[in-house]
C-alpha cells in the first residue's frame, strides 16, 4: 500500500466566517502500481484532497500514511515530495526559474545527480512532454504560451523520476496532440514501469480510456469508487453532480432510450461501432 | 466589424525573436460566433490580445469598427466595445472580494452605480456564483475562479466577447452552461464572439473554425467543411469529433449515414436508417 487516508476532514479557514470544510471524513487508500482517476464538480474538493498526499496541506482530523508511515512524524515531508511528484492545477506556480532547462532541472538538482544525468533527465522529459529540447531550453518559462507552460510543468515532475504521479488535470489546455502524446507516457510509466498514478480531470473519456479505478468526489466527500464500466453506469447520479459520462456511452444512452439493444459501458471506438452494427443487423433482421 | 490586415506580431527576447504571428488577415463580421483552434504556441492566445489592444502590431493593423488599436486616443473606445477572458483566470483577478472583481469592468466603463449592482447580480447568478460574492478570488477553486473571471466579462455586456480557453478547468455541466450562455448572447442579443478552444465539442457550435498554425491562418470554414478537411485537421493538430469518427467508421460498414458533428446528430441519423 502507498497511500492510505484515514478520516481525513480538512477545514479551510477554521474558526472565521469564511471557514470552508473541504475534505469530510474522507477514507480511501490508493496501492502501488494502480492508475486511479479522481473526478468530481467544481469545488468538490479534488485539488484539496491531493495536496494531503505530500504534506502540502495537514488534515484537520485523521492521518495520511505512506507506506505505512505517518507523513511529519514517521517520514519527512521533503522524502515523501522525492517519491510523489505532484503537477498542480495552475503550472504557472510550478514554475519560478529562469530559463525553462533550470526549471525541470530543479528536481534532479536537488536529488544531486550528476551534471550529465541532470541533462539527461531534462531532455528526456522536454521530450516525454513534446517540447524540443534546443528550442526551449534556454527560454523564460513566464514568456511560454498556456500549453508549452503546462507541458513544462508537467516536465519538471517527470524528471524527478518519482515513484508515484499526482497530475491535477494536466490536459487542460494542451492540444489534441499533446494531449494523446502526454496521455500514452503516462500509461507506458504505469504499465511498463510500475508507476502508481492519480489523475484528475474533468475530461471523462480521458478517464475511461486511462485509469482502472474512478473515485468520485463530490462535496468533499467519496461518492463511488469502483471501475470505470461501475462508476459510469451510475449517469444519473453523475449528471445531478455536475460530471456526465464518456461521450460514447451517452451515444450508447441514447440510441437505448430510442429501441436499440446496445449495452451501456462501452467507452472505445470499435467496441462502440461494433455493438451499434450488431444492434443494427438485429433490427433489420 | 473586426478588421484585421497582415498582422505580424513578434516578440523581441534578449537572444532571439519569436514571430508569433505572420501577415495574418481575417475580418469578423457582426454577430458572428468564430471559433480559433490550433496546436500549442500556434499564436491564438497572441491574436486574441490584439482584439483589445493589448498586444500591438509589429506591423500590418487591427480595427475594431473602424478604430485602429495602434492609436492611443481608440483604446478607450476599443475596450469599452470588447470584453475579454484571459487563458488564465489567475491573471484576471484585480481586487480581493469576488463582487468588486465583479464590478472592476462596468466601473471602469462608467456604468451608473444603481445599475452596476444589477450587472453584478445577473453576472454572478448566470454562473452560479453568487453565494461566493463576499469571497476571496484567489481562495477559489479553478473551477470556481474561471467562472467568476466570466461573470467579470458578462457584467461588462460587450459588444464583442473574446474568451480564451474559458471552460478549460470547468466540470461537465459547468462547461456547458457556459457554452449555452454565450450561444444565447451571441443569438438573442447578438453578441459578436470570439472562442478560443481545445474542445472539439465547443467548436462545432460555431458560425465559423479558423485553424491556426505557426501564427498563419491554415484553414477557415463552416464547422461540417472544416472537419471534412482531414488531411489539414492533422497539421493543424486538430482531432475530428469522437461523432465524425464514428459515422465513419460506420460508413466503411456499408451503412448509409452522413457524417455527424454531434452524437445527436449521429443517434438521429441511425435511428432512421430503418
Ligand atoms: N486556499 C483556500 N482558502 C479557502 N478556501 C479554499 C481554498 N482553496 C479552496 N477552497 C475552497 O475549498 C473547496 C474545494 O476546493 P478545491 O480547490 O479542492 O476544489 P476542486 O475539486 O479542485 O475544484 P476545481 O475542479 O474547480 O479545481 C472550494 O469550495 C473552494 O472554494
Ligand atoms: N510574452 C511572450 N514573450 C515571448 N514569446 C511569447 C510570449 N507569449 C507567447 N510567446 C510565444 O509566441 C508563440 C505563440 O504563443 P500564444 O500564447 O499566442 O500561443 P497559443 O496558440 O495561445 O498556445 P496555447 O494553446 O498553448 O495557449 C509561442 O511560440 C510562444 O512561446
Ligand atoms: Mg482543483
Ligand atoms: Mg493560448
Amino acid at each position: 500500500m502507498l497511500i492510505e487516508l484515514k478520516n481525513v476532514s480538512f477545514t479551510y479557514m477554521p474558526d472565521t466566517p469564511l471557514a470552508q470544510q473541504a475534505i469530510k471524513n474522507v477514507g480511501f487508500s490508493v496501492r502501488t502500481g494502480e492508475f486511479v482517476g479522481l473526478v468530481g464538480p467544481t469545488g468538490s474538493g479534488k485539488s484539496t484532497l491531493i495536496q494531503h498526499f505530500n504534506g502540502l496541506l495537514e488534515p484537520l482530523a485523521g492521518e495520511v500514511l505512506i507506506d505505512g508511515r505517518r507523513i511529519g512524524s514517521e517520514i519527512s515531508a521533503l522524502l515523501v515530495r522525492q517519491k510523489i511528484g505532484v503537477v498542480f492545477q495552475f503550472p504557472e506556480n510550478q514554475l519560478f526559474e529562469d530559463t525553462v532547462f533550470k526549471d525541470v532541472a530543479f528536481g534532479p538538482c536537488n536529488l544531486k545527480c550528476s551534471d550529465e544525468e541532470i541533462e539527461e533527465r531534462v531532455r528526456s522529459a522536454l521530450k516525454m512532454v513534446g517540447l524540443d529540447y534546443f528550442e526551449f531550453k534556454d527560454r523564460s518559462p513566464f514568456t511560454l504560451s498556456g500549453g508549452e507552460m503546462r507541458r513544462v510543468a508537467i516536465a519538471g515532475v517527470l524528471a524527478m523520476n518519482p515513484s508515484c504521479l499526482v497530475l491535477d488535470e494536466p490536459t487542460s489546455g494542451l492540444d489534441s496532440i499533446g494531449k494523446r502524446e502526454i496521455l500514452t507516457h503516462l500509461e507506458r510509466l504505469n504499465k511498463e514501469h510500475g508507476l502508481t498514478i492519480i489523475l484528475i480531470s474533468h475530461d471523462m473519456n480521458e478517464i475511461a480510456r486511462m485509469v482502472d479505478r474512478v473515485v468520485v468526489l463530490n462535496e468533499g466527500k467519496i461518492e463511488f469508487d469502483g471501475s470505470p464500466k461501475e462508476v459510469f453506469l451510475k449517469r444519473d447520479d453523475l449528471l445531478k453532480m455536475g460530471l456526465d459520462v464518456p461521450e460514447y456511452a451517452s451515444l450508447l444512452i441514447k440510441l437505448n432510450e430510442r429501441g436499440f439493444d446496445v449495452p451501456l459501458d462501452l467507452f472505445e471506438l470499435n467496441e462502440v461501432k461494433d455493438s451499434i452494427v450488431c444492434a443494427l443487423e438485429r433490427r433489420s433482421r | 466589424m473586426i478588421e484585421i490586415s497582415n498582422l505580424t506580431h513578434v516578440y523581441e527576447q534578449v537572444d532571439r525573436e519569436i514571430i508569433a504571428l505572420k501577415d495574418l488577415s481575417l475580418n469578423i463580421r457582426e454577430g458572428e460566433f468564430v471559433v480559433f483552434v490550433g496546436r500549442n504556441g500556434s499564436g491564438k492566445s497572441t491574436l486574441a490580445k490584439h482584439l483589445n489592444g493589448l498586444l500591438l502590431p509589429t506591423s500590418g493593423s487591427v480595427k475594431i469598427d473602424g478604430f485602429e488599436t495602434s492609436l492611443e486616443e481608440n483604446l478607450w473606445k476599443i475596450r469599452q466595445r470588447v470584453g475579454m477572458i484571459f487563458q488564465n483566470p489567475d491573471n484576471q483577478i484585480v481586487a480581493t472580494v469576488v463582487e468588486e472583481d465583479v464590478a472592476f469592468g462596468p466601473e471602469n466603463l462608467g456604468v451608473p452605480r444603481e445599475e452596476i449592482r444589477r450587472h453584478i447580480d445577473e453576472a454572478l447568478r448566470s454562473v452560479h456564483m453568487s453565494e461566493y460574492a463576499r469571497f476571496e478570488p484567489h481562495l477559489l477553486s479553478g473551477g470556481q475562479k474561471q467562472r467568476v473571471a466570466i461573470a467579470g466579462v458578462l457584467a461588462m455586456e460587450p459588444k464583442y466577447l473574446v474568451l480564451d480557453e474559458p471552460t478549460s478547468m470547468l466540470d461537465p455541466k459547468g462547461k456547458r452552461e457556459v457554452i449555452e450562455i454565450i450561444q444565447k448572447l451571441n443569438k438573442e442579443q447578438g453578441v459578436t464572439v470570439i472562442l478560443v478552444t481545445h474542445s472539439i465539442e465547443e467548436s462545432i457550435y460555431a458560425d465559423r473554425i479558423v485553424g491556426i498554425g505557426r501564427g498563419q491562418i491554415v484553414l477557415d470554414a463552416s464547422p461540417r467543411d472544416f472537419f471534412g478537411e482531414t488531411e489539414l485537421l492533422e497539421g493543424l493538430g486538430v482531432d475530428m469529433p469522437s461523432a465524425a469518427l464514428l459515422s465513419l467508421k460506420l460508413q466503411k460498414e456499408g451503412y448509409e449515414i452522413s457524417r455527424a458533428l454531434s452524437m445527436e446528430e449521429l443517434a438521429d441519423s441511425l435511428c432512421s436508417l430503418n
